[in-house]
């Protein structure tokens, strides 16, 4: 029988204090190996802070940090070695070029020779500056963030940690990263922290949640919208919105009923009633039924319900 | 590199090495560094001017000073004639105070401003020990302290030899020596500062202000003959032919330079960035 997988990230009662203020507060956290994990959090949650602990920036007050097995405190270059990491503001040497810096992270791992001119090639042509003679100093910040992305992966890392690594970037940059963070499913594991709740539903198989130094979920993306999210909702599209809100008001199915131009969207206590319920007045109202679909929960909604009891 | 063009973890050589290489990346990056920036005209383009300068306003000196008696009446000047030797003493003197001064706030910058700009968070989530930070940050630093003295003293040497007749190169190599063992010490001392303290300004505030201590020493003859401020005067009495007490003063310097150095590695491990 194999053993279970070893978690890439393992935080245990995990504590940060900056004088008075507890940035992180007793954090337990498994990001399972091969998986990309998603860190989600207001400003100020601790997200910063538990990426730049793991990544060896920052020491925890209390309480222990892993990476791949690793104590982060106790076996600095040997983590460093399997990790890559960017920052949400990465600052660079000026004066290089982007493939001089990138020779100059390879060379920090030790790496030389074809292989590192390999990779070099390879980065530039992901980041989209194969051929960008300048010099970094006159880059965009879109620029420098892909050039970001492509330095954490000199190492062909085994776990990826990055800082909002979409922030900066325009939605064709945004999709490029996206797609290369899906890409690397299953062989690397990324854990990275973002506001923009859509790249978190787009590529992450788990999520946590930090509010306030503390983590107050942590489940897979389905999971998480399943156990939260208030309430089902149909989106219902008629040709008379106003008669057909007016003809289901106050019905005891009805929880909210929510107009936006030609469609209504309504927050139902019980979907299988409201179901037969709405065709039925459409009909009953003598309207025409253009649409009637279940509507998601979205991230973004089970995210505003977390944060917000907290 | 795989199939797919991805790399792969074995391409990656074994740790040892890896980290040994790692510090010499970064080294070579402080040499690209000093060639690539505004870093080659500071401490060498001060130099150079210094050697250039030096000789040709001692020169000039005498005869400037009988100018301006010559328009005061009654004012007589009168001056031996400047030799190799005033050239050189006015070489080591702005050595002493300009290049000194220079060579601090230079030097406090050293880890301040990667800490701040943020290229020592990329650096140091890599296989780059903070040890091996700061001891590539000393030795680049030293490295360009002292081609930087040696080009700007054989400017001088160059420049004394056309202006006057004696060259008197030996005193002054012994003078130079000793200055290098003192800067070199307050150059490990202010990368320490600059280890310790948050920005370039308090760094550079604190290694004037040792550096202004121990010129008052030198008026203590017990502890300048057994501290580094032994070598402030020192530089003045090798070129003057004056015999003075060296041997405590440069070993003392000695040690509290490798001290510095890992003072600055202790401060850096504790400071989060």
């Amino acid at each position: 029988m194999s053993a279970p997988p070893r978690p890439a990230v393992e935080l245990g009662g995990l504590c940060k204090r900056y004088g008075s203020r507890l940035a992180l507060d007793d954090v337990d956290l498994v990001v399972p190996e091969g998986s990309i994990f998603g860190f989600l959090g207001p400003n100020g949650a601790g997200k910063t802070t538990t990426l730049r602990i793991l990544g060896g920036l920052a020491a925890p007050t209390a309480g222990s940090a892993r990476v791949l097995g690793h104590d982060v405190g106790a076996a600095t270059n040997e983590v460093r070695a399997l990790i890559g990491y960017l920052p949400d503001v990465p600052g660079f040497y000026k004066w290089m070029t982007a493939r001089e810096f990138l020779r100059f992270s390879g060379g920090l791992f030790g790496l030389a020779g074809a292989t590192l001119e390999v990779r070099v090639e390879a980065l530039l042509d992901l980041a989209g500056l194969t051929g960008v003679d300048a010099r970094i100093g006159g880059y965009s910040r879109g620029m420098k963030q892909r050039l970001g992305v492509a330095q954490a992966l000199i190492n062909a890392p085994r776990l990826l940690m990055l800082d909002e690594p979409t922030s900066a970037l325009d939605p064709i940059g945004r999709k490029e990263v996206l797609d290369m963070v899906a890409a690397l499913a299953g062989r690397t594991t990324v854990f990275f922290s973002t506001h923009i709740l859509a790249d978190v539903e787009r590529v992450c198989d788990g999520v946590a949640v930090l509010d306030r130094g503390r983590v107050i979920e942590q489940a897979g993306i389905d999971d998480l919208k399943r156990r939260h999210g208030r309430g089902q909702r149909l989106l219902v599209e008629v040709d008379d919105p106003a008669r057909f809100a007016q003809a289901v008001a106050g019905q005891p199915w009805l929880q909210l009923i929510e107009r936006n131009a030609d469609t209504l969207r309504l927050t139902v206590a019980d979907m299988a009633t409201a179901e037969r319920a709405v065709p039925a007045a459409v009909a009953a109202q003598g309207l025409a039924l253009r649409r009637l679909e279940a509507d998601e929960v979205s991230l973004e909604e089970v995210f505003v319900e977390l944060v917000g009891e907290g | 590199m795989g199939a797919s063009g991805e790399p792969r973890v074995r391409d990656l050589p074994r740790l040892g090495r890896a980290v040994n290489r790692a510090f010499q990346t970064f080294l070579g990056k402080e040499a690209g560094e000093t060639f690539k920036t505004w870093r080659l005209w500071v401490l060498p383009g001060i130099l150079v001017f210094l050697g250039l300068s030096s000789p040709i306003l001692t020169r000039l000196t005498p005869a400037l000073l009988r100018a301006t008696a010559n328009s005061q009446p009654g004012v007589v000047i009168k001056l031996p004639p400047p030799t190799a030797v005033d050239s050189y003493v006015q070489f080591m003197g702005n050595l002493a105070q300009l290049v000194m001064i220079a060579l601090i706030i230079a030097a406090a910058a050293t880890i301040s401003t990667e800490v701040k700009s943020g290229t020592a968070a990329l650096v140091l989530t890599k296989p780059m020990s903070r040890a091996g930070f700061v001891v590539s940050k000393a030795a680049s630093q030293l490295g360009l302290l002292v081609a930087a003295t040696a080009l700007g003293a054989a400017v001088c040497v160059a420049t004394t030899v056309v202006l006057f007749d004696d060259a008197a190169i030996g005193p002054f190599v012994e003078a130079v020596a000793l200055w290098l063992v003192f800067a070199a010490m307050m150059l490990a001392l202010t990368i320490m500062l600059s280890a310790a303290m948050r920005g370039q300004a308090p760094a550079a505030g604190a290694g004037i202000g040792i550096w202004v201590a121990l010129l008052a020493l030198t008026g203590l003859p017990l502890i300048r003959d057994h501290s580094p401020a032994g070598l402030i005067a020192a530089n003045d009495a090798a070129l003057r032919h004056r015999d003075v007490a060296l041997l405590w003063p440069v070993a003392a310097s000695l040690v509290l330079g490798v001290v510095f150095v890992l003072g600055g590695i202790w401060f850096f491990r504790r400071r989060e960035l």
